[in-house]
């Protein structure tokens, strides 16, 4: 069984009305950062999972989520 | 959607990283062309040469000018606050860096082992023609591993 990182954050980014460039201007990352993150293409650093998590005010395993794959 | 008129350090830094990649890749083209150099006749070595050295001048040039075109805005703060961004592109960069380096290191293990078949076969060079061709296969590798890397994918950017 493989574990990979899922991530909410297109429904937070919709919910607050955000744009990737906005989120990543936020938290101090690039635009290309945050897109990749959201397709699961990049697994963030610890310190970014916890600054994307801080900017929407909930906890890191609202946000990011280990999405079971066979 | 908030207009964006200035780009922010983590732009800039990603900016920056593409900016050495491309300039590897270009540099790689001119050890290329040394080496290729050193295989032509006379005349089209000559040609070679010039090419050669005006590729360089231009990518000077050209990296001069984007350089300060593109980054010398940037602050002394915004510089501290991008060196310790560890995005997408940073982390691109140093993964290229680390395959480059293990695959050239594995060619030239191979090369070691096979001695008998292909460098004996080889016409004698010169050990300046033999580092050249070492580093524009790193520097090939590690740009093309890096534009591969960040390559854009439809449907993820908005």
């Amino acid at each position: 069984m493989r574990n990979e990182l899922g991530n909410r954050i297109r429904v937070f980014r919709a919910e607050h009305r955000l744009s990737q460039a906005e989120l990543a201007e936020a938290i101090g990352v690039s635009r290309k950062t945050i897109s990749t993150i959201e397709v699961g293409r990049f697994v963030p650093s610890t310190i970014i999972a916890l600054k994307i998590a801080r900017y929407f005010q909930v906890p890191l395993e609202d946000v990011f989520f280990l999405d079971d794959a066979s | 959607m908030k207009a964006q008129t200035t780009p922010s350090p983590a732009e800039l830094a990603d900016r920056k990283l593409q900016l050495i990649a491309w300039a590897m890749f270009a540099v790689a083209l001119v050890f290329c062309l040394s080496v290729a150099e050193f295989f032509a006749s006379e005349p089209i070595a000559a040609i070679i040469d010039i090419a050669g050295k005006a590729l360089g001048i231009v990518i000077l040039g050209l990296m001069a000018l984007l350089y300060f075109w593109k980054f010398r805005p940037m602050s002394r703060d915004q510089r501290s606050h991008y060196l310790a961004e560890d995005g997408f592109v940073h982390i691109a960069f140093q993964k290229a860096m680390a395959k480059s380096w293990m695959l050239s290191f594995l060619v030239l293990v191979i090369l070691q082992a096979l001695d008998n078949l292909i460098l004996e076969r080889l016409p004698a060079m010169p050990l300046e023609i033999v580092i050249q061709g070492i580093l524009a296969f790193m520097l090939l590798l590690f740009s093309v591993a890096f534009l591969f890397l960040t390559r854009a994918e439809s449907g993820n950017e908005e």
